[in-house]
């Protein structure tokens, strides 16, 4: 216990709990005029969700790769579980109801399947082959993957790609299966954007295709539908100036022009109500926690380390680049949610959870691999 | 070379880098993916910001017009004749109403349609609530679209505050409906001088090009939503009454609600408050005189009478106390609930067709006719000027006359048999035809031999054949025929199809073999036009301005129907309409003289033309000067005649002119002497006996 307290990341954890305040902060006040309780359901979830962390962080990481296989199965039945018996939300299958609360198995998977990946490869069995670890690896994603596709999630489909190439490249995959990997999105992007709906099999429903290509020609051709969001976020966040226009002045937010403004786009009330200063400070807030989840990378003397902190720096990296630049059209609308800041049971819990596992390997980083190769 | 820990294989893998460098590498992509956002963050929100503030603002910020409350107008005496009624008008915003909305089409049973085009959806629950047909909803919203693109258009259906409530309350189903005050023009006095008061309308699209009436809105801005004047007061003192529109602001959110209270971006102005010099007491009794001169005119076996016209003003300030055209109407039928317009309208269409029904909307005041005898005092003044006649000059009164010059030796009779030597007096007293002839026909000599026209010229000089200068209300000039006029005008020209002269010029007795003949000046020309016929034409206020520089001392004055303008909130005068004289004729005395004892002889010798109606009226309460003119119109019928009384009178403090015409009324002493004399009764209060005229003049 002593050593727990002693080896934690303080400034990763501070880091965490400020975007996390910061986030409550917004969130309560651009849901003040909605009807519902969002804001007090979230304060519930980031406790659970710090109370979770600070359980995970005192776990050895030993102990977690132990746990690879019934993660596994857990991440196969859970997304399963969702084809079969999941809510639909707008389009989208992802929850499963759990009467008081909505559980998402495609978010929490990000974290089963980062942890079970990195134990994974630093187990490795004896495997030598690069060749074959890849395929080991692209395996072990992928078949979670498709299913959080067919839900249809094409958002986390992303973030699951992103986090095997992350870890896959702290790993040490040779350059040229990144070739290989990066032929083989190009040619997967052309037959489900061009070539497949030209030959009349339409792989993504129309609202997933708009929403994906709306931002490269925004308000041009649907103001009221997708490219609205856009321009509303867009005209929310140049509102805001320099210094914002506070609570009261953000009549984007106020007025219900932003949508989703508690969730996915809960970035342009950031960029409304506090302006270019408060969406810096927010960045900065990010850049600080992936600071410390490099260090954490080179610092931890075991792969699983590295590899856990590879992942989650991966995935909190591409959440918030594409969840910001869709708020701003740099990036397609593709419901990926903010960390630490959006409204969501799921996604809250579980990013407090990953940065546990992050403070758990920081807390052992002098353990070595207990399993050598 | 995979990651391993410690210490690392030395197993060489050629694309290998050693962890640190491979955390970097991460390092640099997430931070380069943070400074991406961060440059594109300092664009839109520290660069740009200014644009998008604007859209922001745009987006919830709606402003609507606060109409001005727009003047009243009251008589000399300050009775109100036109105020204002607030009302409530509903309109269709098409920057809010829910795209698309083409309804071209579509009916209320296409309720498939109506579901893809949401704009049309609106206008369809709105039909709803007002009650009236969809169809007449999207043609106004159309047809406002046309007019100014991209403008809220005003329905002209009045809603109920009931109605405004209901759509309120569901206003997520009402999205681009929304609601104006409005101001209704109301005219407490009723059917009492419409052509004087005019009405207001919509602004045309005609107006905000610079239509027609455009000069009367001259550098003002126009709100495609607004009215202004259309005719009448309302519309020459428009940039007065009009006042200047408000604005109010409205904060709506993504839905389409308002969200808090509208607030007043700019309060409206009221209009300035108009005084007429028009007194609503002698308005309403030169009116209801006329009726009484055609009632008389009917018991006279006059059946065509049924129009005519009376003006009433002072002669030396020129101010106008009635302007009073028969039939009339009461100008309410422009205002919602539009009560009589159809009836109002249908008499007005049915006048174009027919040459003996009466338009309510045309204001006899305002149109020329052949003045008849009425017309003679200014012929002596003419001959006066040109030395034809002098003090004491005489001239034979003949039963008939042949002029000179004229090749086809054409007899000119006159209307009663008399043979004597008469001056210029009597002349005018006994209204003889031939005393004047002989006038017209000297003026025929001045053209033949000198190519001059002093006759038309000293016409032109009393006001006929223009406009009165200064006169605040549109009107016609009349016609002073020339022989330039008559040789260019078209009905004269050969060839000039057949059709054409019998209806657009209207003189009898021509055929299209004569054309060239026709157009040239004959002698009969000038002789008709000295008994006020022939192509002469002239108009009751010419008239009444004609007497009034007689009754002054010669000075032709600006007749005006506007006193004043008072500024509504403090009661200051903004502007006064000062009496004018526009011209000084600088008559004789001596001609003076001798025409006020002729108009004195004719309504009170025992041989003038309206003696039996004014005879009595000598010294008090007033004394009456005046003629008689019974203009033959045989366009009209063949013994049909307009009966005229111009005259003055006077009780040594006030003088007063009056005209009145009866339209096909017949004779001038029956007819119109008897509706000349209410008016003078009831300006100086006083009433001698009821007198019925028995005519004695032509």
């Amino acid at each position: 216990m002593n050593a727990y307290f002693r080896h934690l990341d303080y400034l990763m954890l501070a880091t965490v709990l400020s975007i996390t305040a910061f986030g409550l902060w917004i969130l309560k006040n651009a849901t003040r005029t909605d009807p519902g309780s969002e804001y007090k359901h979230q304060v519930l979830y980031v406790m659970v969700g710090v109370v979770g962390m600070m359980i995970v962080a005192a776990i050895p990481p030993s102990w977690m790769r132990k746990a690879l296989i019934p993660l596994y199965a857990f991440v196969l039945a859970s997304t399963g579980a969702v084809m079969v018996m999941g809510t639909t939300v707008q389009g989208g299958t992802r929850w499963i109801n759990l009467g008081a609360f909505q559980f998402q198995p495609s978010e929490f998977s990000k974290l089963l399947l980062i942890v079970g990946l990195a134990a994974l490869l630093a187990n490795r069995r004896g495997i030598t082959s690069p060749a074959k670890l890849t395929w080991m690896a692209l395996g072990f994603v992928a078949l979670p993957a498709a299913l959080v596709f067919l839900e249809p999630d094409f958002g986390t489909t992303l973030v699951l790609a992103v986090l095997l190439m992350g870890m896959l490249f702290v790993y040490g995959m040779p350059w040229r299966h990144f070739v290989w990997f990066g032929m083989f999105v190009a040619v997967f992007v052309a037959l489900i954007f061009s070539i497949l709906p030209a030959a009349g099999i339409h792989v993504l429903k129309p609202y997933q295709y708009n929403r994906l290509t709306s931002f490269l020609h925004p308000g041009q051709n649907d103001p009221q539908g997708n490219g609205y969001h856009l321009t509303q976020s867009k005209i929310a966040i140049s509102h805001g100036g320099l210094a914002g226009t506070g609570v009261a002045g953000a009549t984007q937010t106020r007025l219900g022009y932003l949508p989703e403004h508690s969730t996915d786009f809960i970035f342009s009330v950031v960029g409304e109500e506090r302006g270019f200063l408060g969406s810096a400070w927010l960045i900065a807030l990010y850049a600080l926690f992936l600071w410390r989840g490099l260090k954490l990378i080179t610092r931890s003397r075991s792969v699983f380390g590295s590899l856990v902190a590879a992942g989650v720096v991966s995935v909190i990296t591409f959440q918030v680049f594409i969840n910001i630049g869709m708020t701003i059209g740099l990036a397609p609308i593709t419901g990926i949610p903010l960390p630490f800041m959006s409204f969501g049971g799921t996604h809250t819990i579980t990013n407090l959870l990953a940065v546990g596992v992050l403070l758990s390997v920081h807390v052992h980083a002098r353990a070595a691999d207990e399993i050598a190769i | 070379m995979y990651l391993e820990s410690p210490p690392p294989k030395p197993e060489a893998e050629p694309d290998r880098l050693p962890l640190a460098l491979r955390a970097t590498a991460l390092g640099i992509v997430a931070f380069a993916l943070l400074g991406v956002l961060l440059f594109r963050l300092w664009a839109l929100q520290v660069l740009h910001s200014d644009q998008f503030a604007q859209a922001a603002v745009q987006n919830q910020i709606r402003k609507s017009i606060v109409p001005a409350a727009r003047g009243e107008v009251v008589d000399r005496n300050g009775v109100t004749m036109v105020t204002n009624q607030a009302g409530l008008q509903v309109q269709l915003n098409p920057a809010i109403l829910p795209q698309p909305s083409d309804c071209t089409g579509i009916r209320r049973h296409h309720l498939e349609r109506l579901k893809t085009e949401p704009g049309c959806r609106v206008m369809y629950r709105l039909a709803g609530v007002l009650r009236v047909k969809f169809k007449n909803v999207v043609k106004q919203y159309l047809q406002g679209q046309k007019i100014n693109f991209g403008y809220p258009v005003t329905l002209s259906e009045r809603v109920t505050k009931a109605e405004v409530e209901y759509v309120k309350e569901r206003m997520p189903s009402y999205r681009g409906v929304q609601f104006v005050q409005s101001f209704d023009r109301s005219y407490p006095l009723g059917a009492l001088a419409p052509n004087i008061l005019g009405n207001i309308g919509r602004v045309s699209s005609d107006d905000l090009k610079g239509g027609s009436q455009a000069r009367f809105f001259k550098g003002e801005k126009l709100d495609p939503n607004g009215t202004v004047g259309k005719t009448g007061v309302e519309m020459i003192y428009d940039r007065w009454l009009r006042g200047v529109d408000g604005q109010v602001a409205q904060t709506f959110d993504a839905v389409g609600n308002p969200v808090g209270q509208p607030y007043l971006v700019q309060a409206p102005q009221a209009g300035d408050k108009l005084q007429l010099n028009i007194s609503s007491d002698l308005q309403r009794v030169a009116q209801h005189a006329i009726q009484y001169g055609i009632q008389v005119a009917h018991s006279d076996g006059q059946v065509y009478a049924n129009r005519g016209a009376i003006v009433a003003m002072n002669p030396d300030t020129g101010a106008v106390y009635a302007l009073a055209s028969y039939p009339g109407y009461d100008p309410s039928v422009w205002v919602p609930p539009y009560k009589g317009q159809n009836a109002v309208l249908r008499a007005a269409k049915r006048a174009k067709r027919d040459k003996f029904a009466a338009s309510p909307l045309v204001d006899l005041t305002s149109s020329a006719f052949p003045a008849g005898s009425t017309f003679k005092p200014f012929v002596a003044i003419s001959a006066w000027q040109h030395g034809v006649i002098g003090p004491g000059s005489t001239l034979p009164c003949t039963t008939s006359y042949q002029s000179p010059y004229d090749r086809s030796h054409h007899t000119f009779n006159n209307w009663g048999p008399v043979n004597a030597t008469i001056n210029l007096s009597t002349a005018l007293e006994i209204s003889c035809d031939t005393f004047f002839y002989r006038l017209g026909n000297s003026f025929y000599g001045d053209y033949l031999h000198h190519h001059s026209e002093p006759f038309q010229q000293s016409l032109r000089a009393l006001g006929f054949g223009s406009p009165p200068k200064g006169f605040d209300l549109l009107t016609t000039g009349g016609l002073v025929p020339t022989a330039h006029w008559k040789q260019t005008y078209p009905c004269f020209q050969a060839g000039s199809p057949a059709h054409h002269w019998r209806n657009s010029c209207g003189y009898p007795n021509m055929t299209q073999n004569n054309a060239t003949i026709a157009q040239l000046w004959e002698p009969g020309d000038d002789i008709n036009m000295a008994i006020g016929q022939g192509y002469l034409l002239v108009s009751p206020l010419q008239e009444a301005v004609g007497y009034s520089a007689i009754a002054n001392g010669g000075k032709i004055v600006a007749p005006h129907v506007v006193n004043k303008v008072i500024d509504q909130a403090t009661g200051q005068v903004v502007d006064t309409v000062a009496p004018r004289v526009v011209r000084n004729l600088h008559l004789s005395p001596d001609l003076l003289g001798e025409i006020t004892q002729g108009l004195y002889g004719a309504t009170h010798a025992a041989d003038g033309t309206s003696s039996p109606v004014f005879g009595r009226y000598t010294g008090h309460p007033f004394t009456v000067y005046g003629k008689t003119g019974t203009a033959e119109v045989p366009q009209d019928c063949t013994n049909c005649s307009d009966a005229w009384w111009s005259g003055w009178a006077t009780n040594g403090h006030k003088k007063l002119v009056v005209v009145a015409m009866i339209q096909d009324g017949g004779h001038g002493g029956v007819a119109a002497a008897p509706a000349a004399l209410r008016v003078f009764e009831s300006y100086f209060h006083s009433k001698i006996t009821a007198v019925t005229g028995t005519d004695v003049s032509h």
